[in-house]
């Protein structure tokens, strides 16, 4: 395993609904558990026998580390516990926490332990027998936690993966969407399949509200038929200020343009090179030059988003600190693009909303 | 002897502009003048072609034959370089040209032309190698440092390859044959014959 093929990583705990999350009879070859299991803590290696493989160093800090963790629970500010005194949202390697959302919830990963060294660890007499709340914190200490990657080096020198062997998951019960389901966009021209493709209820996301099922029931279609798009163009490897702000990738794309179906624009009256508004549902518009070609299809508008420096029709670009006006100015994308979060990540929208073309 | 060609394999190429502006980079090629350039062919449309192009060193060069002041010569790997001192931007080598790699970036109040500008593949001019005043005209000297042209090094799905002839045609050979389809050496045709065509 140390040569290559690593499992999938147990990164969810080891069962979820009565259901076993670590993998079943499968193992990378010549590992010793022809199985799964759980990653490694300071105690699947005293299971297992192997915690006598750690250097002197390399238990020190683990055991600095667990001391650490015990101080910081002292404290007056330190983590929360819940009413069993257990500390809420801690990892554990045996059985998940429950509403653990994601990879987001470590908190063993931050705080005290990051002070210690090893030099430190000595120094705090690592010699004494530890208390039985510290051996049961000890127990604790896991690859991700321990700083002297010792249970790294001792899970990988007997041919298994630190991080567990587990399922892959398909199925992520901590999504709105358990298993990916197609939503139409918050602006979307087909209405007809919003019975069955739905967005989500407008919730709160910690202090953000994030609104859906209300934009989306508003049929704002009529006034604006088309699909907007936005995306990056080939010889601009980087984002807009990257761009603009280099002289020689500057001159590849001197005008901020839409690519729009030459059907779409017979219908609007506009001709190749014409300047043109795309007018959004939001109430932005922007004035760009129009690139009629067939590469986007009947109904989709596309907006590269390299310029910056106009905003809905101005050329601004004089409030830019001086010495920082870009080589090429024009409309950003980001004007006409929308509202929206990703349901996960809170990404913000930038790929799908609707827009109008009218000739400027 | 090497012969230097260049080969764009138009089954290959994106249109990322990778090669223009490496080399507008490495020989500080001024705006509006273009050494290589992309051309699209149907663009947007099925069986859109890109084709990178610069000056291709052609056997025979024609712009060699029609210049009234003889400032543009073949150098012994078959790369065709100029004399800026001797250009007097009459513009015949720009007709002459089947691929439109003459430029001239200055003009006069009288529309006449500057001094001629073009790709010298990299190998710099009649100066020193490696001069300031070589720089000055005509960029980058990388032929003499025993560097490949920046925009071929530069490709990034290797469509746009520079070096002996004989080699990259027997890559782009190999390349045709494993993926079964296309002969795409644009503008091979047009530029070496005889002997020199290879394949």
């Amino acid at each position: 395993m140390a040569e290559g093929g690593l499992p999938f990583r147990a990164g969810w705990g080891v069962e979820h609904d009565g259901i076993r999350l670590l993998a079943d009879g499968s193992a990378p070859k010549n590992s010793p558990v022809q199985d799964g299991y759980p990653e490694f803590s300071y105690a699947t290696l005293d299971k297992l026998g192997w915690a006598g493989e750690l250097t002197p160093q390399e238990l020190a800090t683990i055991r600095q580390v667990a001391s650490a963790v015990l101080a910081a629970h002292d404290r007056p500010d330190g983590p929360a516990k819940d009413a069993a005194g257990k500390t809420t949202g801690e990892s554990n390697t045996l059985t998940p926490p429950e509403n653990r959302r994601g990879l987001e919830s470590a908190p063993e990963t931050k705080g005290p332990q990051a002070q210690v060294g090893t030099d430190e660890a000595q120094r705090a007499g690592a010699t004494e027998q530890p208390s039985p709340q510290l051996r049961e914190q000890m127990a604790k200490v896991n690859w991700k936690t321990d700083l002297s990657g010792g249970i790294i080096r001792v899970a990988i020198a007997h041919g298994m993966a630190p991080y567990g062997n587990g399922k892959a998951r398909c199925f992520v019960w901590n999504y709105p969407d358990p298993v990916p389901k197609h939503r139409e966009p918050l602006y979307t021209a087909r209405r007809d399949l919003l019975p069955k493709y739905a967005t989500y209820a407008d919730r709160k996301l910690w202090r953000l509200p994030q609104l859906y099922a209300s934009i989306q029931t508003r049929d704002v279609s009529v006034n604006y038929p088309l699909v907007l798009t936005s995306g990056r163009l080939v010889e601009f490897e980087g984002g807009g200020d990257e761009t603009r702000s280099n002289k020689w990738l500057a001159e590849l794309q001197q005008h901020m343009f839409a690519e729009i179906n030459p059907r779409d624009a017979q219908r609007a009256g506009v001709r190749d090179g014409a300047m043109v508004w795309v007018a959004t549902p939001e109430g932005t518009r922007v004035r760009v030059t129009a690139l009629l070609t067939r590469r986007v299809g009947e109904g989709t508008v596309f907006l590269p988003f390299h310029f910056a420096g106009w905003w809905m029709g101005q050329d601004i670009s004089s409030r830019y600190p001086p010495g920082t006006v870009p080589y090429v100015v024009g409309e950003s994308a980001n004007t006409a693009t929308t509202y929206g979060y990703d349901a996960v990540t809170a990404m913000q929208e930038t790929k799908t909303t609707l827009c109008r073309i009218e000739a400027a | 002897m090497a012969r230097m060609k260049f080969l764009c394999d138009a089954d290959r190429c994106i249109e990322c502009n990778a090669c223009t502006t490496a080399c507008k980079n490495e020989h500080n090629v001024p705006w509006g003048i273009n050494r290589r350039r992309l051309v699209t062919i149907g663009d947007g449309e099925p069986g859109e072609k890109s084709v990178s192009i610069a000056c291709m060193h052609c056997t025979d060069a024609p712009c060699i034959a029609v210049c009234p002041v003889s400032c543009i010569y073949q150098t012994d790997i078959g790369v065709v370089l100029h004399d800026k001192d001797l250009c007097i931007g009459c513009g015949y080598c720009f007709y002459a040209c089947p691929f439109g790699a003459p430029q001239y970036p200055q003009a006069t109040n009288f529309g006449s032309r500057g001094k001629m500008d073009k790709c010298t593949y990299c190998a710099g001019g009649p100066e020193a190698n490696g001069s300031e005043a070589e720089y000055r005209k005509y960029g980058r000297n990388r032929i003499a440092e025993g560097k490949l042209p920046l925009c071929a090094e530069m490709c990034s799905t290797r469509a746009l390859l520079a070096g002996d002839g004989e080699i990259i045609s027997q890559i782009y050979r190999e390349r045709t044959l494993k993926r079964g389809y296309g002969s795409g050496a644009w503008g091979w045709a047009t530029a070496y014959y005889g002997s020199e065509r290879g394949s």
